[in-house]
């Protein structure tokens, strides 16, 4: 509180000056050296105080400046002290000019103090309001301690409910996976790669035929119960996880300790480090006997199912090719009576071998079109790139005399390319056309026209199909006898006529190969008619 | 040590025949080493010396006028398929002014001798170029179709598989087959 | 024709289409010399025999004991000597594999065994009077192909 200090000092210093006035006053007008004495004493206290005032303001720079000004006055002021004056003039002169410097010396004393007055009066105003907030403060702490308090509390509450539910969630867990392990027939089981500790599961033991935690299993006893020619396979797997830390799938045989019964496992494993860096190898074994005897069944069936179809076709085959030689001579033979000895066969005979002669050549074609059914499964399915330009210019090649003789035409413009097998695709389309030559009306000229485009399988309802695979699709279109369209699914059928064999003769296997082409290759065929108009065949071919 | 020939069959076939022919003492003249002209008449016995002669060195006798005619039919036919201009007149037409003689006649005479027809040996001639196109030159059908005159591919592909009971890209599959596996030996 | 004789050799199991074969070059009037043998062994032995003087035409039937005829195919097409044999497969089977299996591996005509004796004639004369024109007419017998 120097403010205080200086304001004392100030006040003291103008009475002191007040003072050496006084006795200078007394001194000149006496003379008696009486009043010197608290004049000498002014001076010495005034000294005193500057020292005071000095240290007091030592670290303030502007009352350091406002003292030195009161300084300079002060000193000014008692160079006009003198004892003696040449005349009354110059003490007059003298004393007026004291007066003026005692004057501003009190202005600028009197600046000093307002100034240490204002400071002191909001020094006073600052503690004042300290002392009326410092309750305020505490309270506020203690609060917030308390909150801060209760906050950890709640807290604490909370992780400890936390860590009950989670408990009580890893007991549910731990008892449900025991209880899949049972229903599911696996067991788990935890390998510490370093201490070489070993733990199983409960029903890791019961899938041996062990009752739970019966043995302590460690690597050395892992072997006891497995087949004697799958134990390789597990020496193996552990040799894994030393060498490069995993564990491949494994499957092999144990033979149960209480019921000796063979059973075949399946083992997997991973490899798992744990917060405090221990590397375990977390494994899962699984009882797949029944899964193994379904599928070793299934795999059976199968094969039979193969070996059924394969001979299956291959009979048809056979039989097929087989009837054809003797088939072949007996026409031939048919054929040599006709030319040479026919002349000679009395009437009746020569109707009787006309019988022969039809009756073979039906058999012929009967033979030669499930020849072709059975080859269409036959031959291997190698796709390549086809271009049904080529395919249609070949067919046309082949169906030619077929063509000229019924004077049809076929039209097809630009075709595209689709996956297939070229001369199944060619087969097809010499099918399709000869079928439409064969029912073509007779007073008019057959037309063919073959278009293609591309379409999504998702835009053609009938194809069942949802998703954007592409197709290629064929039409066929001729202006021929048509059909009632109840039938557009028998005519693909084998064996399957719609007319009588004297008006178009045929066995009914054409239009049967054309599906099982189709089929073959993932394609659909549809067959539309109306009588007297025509037929549409429509086949869908993957790009 | 190899010595590296270069045969002028022509003329080693001049020289042989202007020898042999020479040692019987008959006049003749020779037209392109493939005809002799007699200048008179020959009896049969030295006819017979004088093929059994020439067989030797392996000339083939084509005995009558007949042959004769037909090997210039078969050469101008071979020559005007593989020709690349095709002519612009028929080929009946383009015969018979070539050999000089009456179409009728040439069809004939060529039935008679080969067993087939001059159109079929045309056909045969034509399929045998399509044939030698799609293995030696790369060529599309479309090409050829066009090179030959046929009217479309259709027709190429018809023709040639009339006559050789295969479609021309069956023929092409196979050639191809055949050379991948004859590289194949070779590798 | 001035070739002297077109020679022709059959290998055939079965007795009948010997018979056929032979019958039916019988009855045309070509320059021919046939023999028949009656199983692949046979065939090869007679090839390979010194003193045989080689036909210009084999047909070889496909389905014989002893030698199939993929394997007598195989053998004369392995054997420079039978370069100039033209061979033609004769068979009753009609699978355009089997077909073009056997072009692959060299054989020139394919025959479908008819089923009709007059078309056996036609077949046969056919065969040998484009063969004719494949020796005479300096056709490119690598280019030879025909399928009956």
């Amino acid at each position: 509180m120097n403010t205080y200090e200086i304001s004392i000092e100030l006040g003291q210093l103008i009475s002191y000056i007040k003072d050496a006035e006084t006795g200078h006053r007394g001194y000149v007008i006496t003379n008696d050296s009486l009043y010197l004495e608290p004049f000498i004493n002014a001076r010495k206290n005034v000294n005193n105080t500057f020292q005071i005032l000095n240290t007091t303001i030592k670290s303030d720079s502007i009352k350091q400046e406002q003292l030195k000004k009161v300084y300079d006055l002060v000193d000014k002021r008692f160079s006009y002290f003198k004892n003696n004056f040449s005349s009354k003039k110059e003490f007059n002169d003298d004393f007026r000019n004291g007066k003026i410097i005692m004057d501003s010396l009190r202005t600028q004393v009197n600046n000093m103090l307002s100034t240490e007055n204002k400071l002191l009066s909001s020094k006073d105003k600052l503690y004042k309001y300290n002392n009326s907030n410092t309750p305020l403060i505490v309270f506020s702490t203690f609060l917030i301690s308390i909150l801060i308090l209760g906050l950890g509390y709640t807290r604490i509450i909370k992780n400890y409910n936390d860590l009950i539910n989670q408990n009580i969630r890893l007991k549910i867990f731990d008892e449900s996976s025991k209880q899949a392990e049972i229903l599911g027939k696996y067991g788990s089981w935890l390998l510490n790669i370093k201490d070489k500790t070993f733990s199983y599961s409960d029903n890791k033991f019961r899938l041996l035929g062990c009752k739970p935690q019966s043995f302590h299993p460690t690597l050395e006893n892992l072997l006891d119960n497995i087949h004697p020619d799958d134990k390789e396979i597990l020496i193996d797997a552990f040799q894994q996880i030393g060498e490069k830390e995993s564990f491949p799938l494994i499957r092999y045989r144990i033979i149960k300790k209480n019921t000796l019964e063979i059973r075949h496992f399946r083992t997997t494993a991973k490899i798992f480090i744990d917060k405090l860096g221990n590397k375990n190898m977390i494994g899962t074994t699984q009882d797949i006997t029944e899964d193994y005897n379904k599928t070793q069944l299934i795999e059976l069936r199968n094969k039979e199912l193969e070996q059924n179809n394969k001979e299956l076709m291959e009979f048809n085959h056979v039989a097929s090719h087989d009837l054809q030689e003797p088939l072949r001579k007996i026409q031939t033979f048919i054929s040599r009576i006709e030319d040479k000895e026919k002349d000679c066969l009395s009437e009746s005979a020569k109707g009787y071998f006309e019988k022969i002669q039809e009756a073979s050549n039906r058999m012929r074609i009967l033979i030669d079109d499930l020849l072709q059914y059975s080859r269409t499964n036959r031959s291997e399915k190698t796709f390549e790139n086809i271009d049904l330009n080529h395919v249609v210019t070949n067919a046309i090649s082949e169906l030619s005399e077929n063509i000229a003789e019924k004077k049809a035409v076929i039209n097809f413009e630009k075709l595209h390319h689709v996956q297939g097998i070229q001369f199944q695709l060619e087969q097809l389309f010499i099918n399709i056309i000869s079928n439409s030559l064969k029912y073509s009306k007779t007073d008019e000229t057959a037309i063919v026209n073959i278009t293609s485009k591309k379409v999504k399988a998702f835009k053609v309802p009938k194809l069942k199909d949802d998703s954007k695979k592409e197709y290629v699709k064929i039409s066929f279109k001729d202006n021929g006898l048509g059909f009632e369209q109840e039938y557009a699914e028998k005519i693909f059928l084998l064996f399957n006529r719609l007319h009588g064999k004297k008006e178009y003769p045929g066995t009914g296997v054409g239009l049967a190969i054309c599906k099982k082409i189709v089929e073959n290759h993932k394609g659909y065929i549809f067959a539309k008619g109306k009588p007297n108009e025509g037929a549409v065949f429509e086949i869908y071919l993957p790009v | 040590m190899k010595l590296f020939l270069k045969t002028d069959s022509l003329f080693l076939a001049k020289k042989i025949l202007e020898e042999k022919l020479d040692a019987f003492n008959i006049k003749y003249n020779l037209i392109n080493t493939n005809e002799i002209l007699f200048l008179e008449n020959i009896d049969a016995d030295t006819y017979q010396k004088i093929t059994s002669i020439l067989n030797e060195y392996g000339f083939e006798i084509i005995e009558n006028q007949k042959n004769i005619i037909v090997e210039k039919i078969k050469e101008t036919i071979i020559e005007m398929v593989f020709n690349d201009e095709v002519p612009s007149v028929k080929s009946s037409v383009y015969l018979a002014e070539k050999l000089d003689l009456s179409y009728g006649y040439l069809s004939n005479l060529f039935s008679e001798v080969t067993y087939t027809s001059i159109e079929n040996f045309i056909i045969i001639q034509k399929i045998e170029y399509v044939k030698k196109l799609i293995t030696h030159h790369n060529l599309t059908l479309t090409e050829i179709a066009f090179k030959l005159n046929y009217s479309s591919v259709a027709h190429l592909s018809s023709q040639f598989k009339n006559i050789t009971g295969i479609t021309p890209s069956a023929f092409q599959r196979i050639l191809k087959k055949r050379n991948e596996i004859a590289n194949q030996n070779i590798n | 024709m001035q070739k002297d004789f077109i020679l022709i050799t059959l290998a055939d199991d079965d007795e009948d289409d010997r018979m056929f074969f032979t019958d039916a070059f019988e009855e045309l009037k070509i320059n021919t010399v046939v023999n028949t043998v009656n199983d692949g062994v046979a065939l090869m032995n007679f090839l390979n025999a010194s003193e045989t003087v080689l036909p210009n035409i084999i047909f070889l039937d496909l389905n014989m004991p002893l030698k199939s005829g993929i394997e007598c195919l195989k053998e004369i097409k392995a054997d420079s000597k039978f370069k100039d044999i033209v061979i033609a497969i004769y068979s009753t089977s009609s699978s355009e594999e089997d077909i073009e299996n056997t072009f692959v591996l060299g054989a020139n005509i394919y025959i479908k065994k008819p089923n009709n004796f007059g078309k056996l004639k036609e077949i046969l004369s056919e065969v040998v009077t484009l063969n004719w024109q494949y020796i005479t007419s300096g056709l490119n017998k690598d280019n030879f192909l025909l399928r009956m």
